[in-house]
C-alpha cells in the first residue's frame, strides 16, 4: 500500500518536472482552452496506465513524448465550439515576467497556423520543436529517418504558406 | 518565419494552465475514444448478460409445449457457450487495448486491426445467435398449432413460417450492421486516415529514393 502511494507519488512529481510537454501537445492538437484541459488530463491518464510499462531505460521525457503524441494522434474531438476557437484578432499577450511582446505573437501565431496541419505533421513539427534528430523522430513515430526529412520539409514548407496566407511577414 | 529561432520562446513558454493533481484519483473519468468504447461495450456486456438469463424464461413466458423443452434447453446450452466465448473474448480485448507505449505507426497499427477484429468478431456472435432465435420462434409456432389444429392449414404454415424466418433474419443482419457502423466504425475510420497518411509517406519516401538514386546514375553517366 505504501509502496503504491510512493510509485503514485514518484509518477506525479515526474509528470510536474515534464509538464511542458503536456502544455505544448495539447496547444499543439487542441484550439480551444476546454478541449486542451481535457487532453491533458487524458494524457496523464493514460501515461499512469502505461507507468508499469516505464522499465527506466530511455529517458522519462522520451517515453512520456510517445505516449503523450499517441494519445493526442488518437483522441478525435467533436466538431469545434465555435466561441471557443480563437483567431488572430483576439490573441492575448501572456502575463509572463520576461515578456518579449514579438517572440510570444509569433508563438501565438505559430499555433494558430499548426491548427491547419493533419495529426502526423503535428507530430512531427512539435519533435522537431522540440529538438529531436530526424533519426529520434523516426524511432517515435515508427518511420524512416529518410521518410521524416522528407515529410518535415514538406511540413514546414507548408506551414510557412499558411502563415504567410495570413498576411503575417516575420 | 524562423521555426529555429522561435524554438526559444518555445521552450520558455509558461505552463501555468497545466493542473497536475496530488493524487491519481482526482483524475476525472477517460474521454479518450477507446475508453468510451469500452464504455459501452461494457453497457452491452451486461445487457447482454441479462437477455441471456431472460431467455431462460421463454418456454413457460410463451407457453411452449412440454414436449419440446428438451430441444429448446439444448439451444438455450449451446447458446449459453456461444456467448461466454464471445463475451470473454471481448473482455479480453477491451482489457489488452491499453497500450500507447509502442511507436505511433506500431501502436495505431496494432488497435485498428484489433478494432477491425472485434468489429467481426460482434457480427458473428450476433448472427449465430439468429438460428437458434430462430428456433425459438419456430417452437412457439409449432405449440399454437398444437393448440389451435383446427384453425391451420399446414401449407400455409410453411408458407408464412419462411417469409417470416426470412424477415427477421434481414431486419436482424441489417440492424447489426447498422449499428456497429454507427457506433464502431466512425473511430475506425478516423484510425484509417491517419494510417493512410503514414503509408502515403512510405510511398513518397520510396520515390524520393528512387529519384535521388535516379540523380546519382545521371551524375555518375557524365563522369
Amino acid at each position: 500500500m505504501q509502496a503504491d502511494s510512493l510509485i503514485e507519488k514518484t509518477f506525479l512529481n515526474l509528470i510536474e518536472v515534464h509538464k511542458g510537454i503536456l502544455h505544448k501537445v495539447a496547444r499543439l492538437y487542441m484550439d480551444s482552452s476546454e478541449d486542451r484541459k481535457d487532453l491533458q488530463q487524458e494524457i496523464i491518464i493514460q501515461l499512469w496506465r502505461s507507468y508499469h510499462n516505464f522499465k527506466g531505460e530511455s529517458a522519462f521525457s522520451s517515453w512520456m513524448y510517445r505516449v503523450a503524441i499517441n494519445t493526442a494522434i488518437s483522441y478525435f474531438k467533436k466538431e469545434k465550439r465555435r466561441s471557443d476557437v480563437y483567431t488572430y484578432d483576439n490573441i492575448k499577450e501572456p502575463e509572463n515576467e520576461d515578456y518579449n511582446p514579438e517572440k510570444d505573437r509569433q508563438l501565438e501565431i505559430f499555433y494558430q497556423a499548426v491548427q491547419e496541419l493533419n495529426a502526423v505533421e503535428k507530430a512531427l513539427i512539435f519533435y522537431f520543436m522540440e529538438g529531436l534528430s530526424h533519426r529520434e523522430t523516426g524511432i517515435q513515430l515508427g518511420l524512416s529517418e529518410g521518410n521524416v526529412r522528407v515529410k518535415l520539409n514538406r511540413t514546414k514548407e507548408k506551414l510557412q504558406q499558411i502563415i504567410k496566407k495570413t498576411n503575417y511577414e516575420s | 518565419m524562423n521555426l529555429d529561432e522561435l524554438k526559444t520562446a518555445w521552450n520558455s513558454e509558461s505552463t501555468n494552465d497545466v493542473r497536475i493533481p496530488s493524487k491519481i484519483k482526482q483524475l476525472g473519468q477517460a474521454k479518450h475514444p477507446l475508453d468510451k468504447l469500452k464504455r459501452k461495450m461494457k453497457g452491452e456486456f451486461y445487457l447482454q448478460s441479462f437477455c441471456i438469463l431472460f431467455v431462460a424464461f421463454i418456454p413457460k413466458l410463451l407457453n411452449i409445449d412440454p414436449s419440446l423443452y428438451v430441444l429448446y434447453y439444448a439451444f438455450y446450452a449451446l447458446s449459453l457457450a456461444i456467448s461466454a466465448y464471445y463475451l470473454n473474448l471481448f473482455r479480453l480485448f477491451y482489457n489488452k487495448i491499453n497500450h500507447y507505449t509502442a511507436d505511433t505507426k506500431d501502436s495505431l497499427l496494432e488497435i485498428y486491426y484489433e478494432l477491425k477484429i472485434n468489429i467481426e468478431r460482434y457480427h458473428a456472435f450476433s448472427f449465430l445467435l439468429l438460428p437458434i432465435a430462430l428456433v425459438t420462434l419456430g417452437m412457439y409456432r409449432y405449440s399454437m398449432r398444437l393448440q389451435f389444429t383446427e384453425f391451420t392449414d399446414p401449407d400455409q404454415s410453411v408458407i408464412s413460417f419462411t417469409i417470416l424466418t426470412l424477415t427477421v433474419s434481414i431486419i436482424t443482419i441489417l440492424i447489426v450492421l447498422a449499428w456497429t457502423r454507427y457506433f464502431y466504425s466512425p473511430y475506425l475510420l478516423q484510425l484509417k486516415k491517419i494510417l493512410d497518411e503514414l503509408k502515403e509517406e512510405e510511398l513518397k519516401e520510396n520515390e524520393f529514393s528512387i529519384n535521388h538514386s535516379n540523380e546519382n546514375i545521371q551524375k555518375d553517366g557524365r563522369q
